[in-house]
């Protein structure tokens, strides 16, 4: 990255996500998608509008989310839900997904974008903010590692397919 | 881990959704699942308490929900979770936080059926899998997870922040 030239794009204005951010919100994720497909994550990429409405603003929503604009224009978005570490009796914001833009980096638009995240996880008396991330995605790791994030790395993660149970 | 009671029988477990009334008898569990982690070395302070049961299950924003066992009457483990989405797979999925199986009551299938039910409850609710995670040093638990047939994930690094002013 270029040292120095001073970022152009206007401050990001930052509000929750609404119905309407549907084309707007699944653009951005396929190009967070093409970006993921390229450092070799394999996944079955499948989202669309009607998934967006349906668990994003359906009777059983399942995520929560906002939506950072530049100039007018959309620059990220970031999905979240909350969840509970019994362990600590710790509420927890899970990050979804966060996706700024390549052509409004360094302007600002992650950042702001954690910092909403922050202070709707205090407002819900949340006490941290986890996510995952690709191993490949390095400028992932960057970011969050220049947040102040590190890795939580004495658990492993397990799934299982519902079916099969 | 106690010994297998061969021959002997035992009820099958009966299982439902937790209550506010469970509150002493979970935690009574979650105390004995904590020392079993403290002796793994788990470092993490292990303070849920039945304030911190009724008002996070059960309080106007809600942040788990779960199940009870019971066997021949008596709490034998239970089961805690929530639900939440994976974006790229368009996928519900149902987060286990917290499964205990007390020791004198193993290999009776409780830990099977907790799973069973919360599958079941996933199932209703579209969820298409079940996730967690496991303290690294707790064999037992990856022995019986694996034993339903569960993968570990390992193309993901899990991250985390306080929340405070960045």
């Amino acid at each position: 990255m270029a040292a120095n030239p001073e970022p152009v794009i206007a401050s990001p204005v930052i509000r929750p996500i609404a119905l309407d951010d549907a084309p707007e919100i699944l653009a951005m994720w396929r190009e967070f998608t093409a970006h993921l497909r390229e450092l070799g994550d394999a996944t079955e990429f499948d989202f669309d509008e009607a998934a967006y409405r349906e668990n994003g603003f359906g009777p059983n929503r399942v995520f929560d989310g906002i939506i950072a604009h530049s100039a007018g224009r959309p620059a990220g978005y970031l999905l979240y839900h909350f969840s509970y570490d019994i362990d600590r009796s710790m509420r927890l914001l899970y990050v979804i997904e966060l996706w700024v833009r390549k052509t409004m980096r360094r302007g600002g638009v992650g950042r702001a974008l954690i910092e909403e995240t922050q202070r709707i996880a205090a407002d819900f008396n949340a006490r941290r903010l986890v996510w995952f991330v690709h191993n490949g995605n390095q400028s992932a790791l960057d970011f969050y590692a220049s947040l102040g994030a590190d890795p939580v790395t004495d658990y492993t993660w397990m799934y299982l397919l519902a079916e099969r149970t | 881990m106690s010994p297998p009671v061969s021959g002997q029988p035992i009820r099958p477990p009966t299982i439902r959704p937790i209550a506010p009334n469970d509150a002493d008898d979970v935690i009574a569990m979650s105390g004995e699942f904590g020392a079993y982690l403290r002796a793994l070395g788990d470092k993490a302070p292990l303070n849920f308490d039945a304030k911190a049961f009724r008002e996070a299950g059960f309080g106007p924003r809600r942040a788990f929900d779960g199940i009870v066992a019971h066997v021949s009457r008596r709490p034998a483990g239970y089961l805690l979770f929530h639900f939440g989405y994976d974006v790229d797979r368009s996928l519900r999925l149902l987060y286990i936080i917290d499964l205990w199986v007390r020791e004198e009551v193993r290999r009776h299938g409780v830990g099977r059926a907790l799973m069973a039910e919360v599958a079941r409850i996933a199932r209703e609710f579209d969820a298409g899998e079940l996730v967690w995670n496991v303290y690294d040093p707790n064999r037992l638990a990856f022995n019986f997870y694996e034993s339903l047939g569960a993968e570990r994930i390992s193309e993901l690094t899990w991250m985390s922040i306080p929340v405070v002013k960045l």
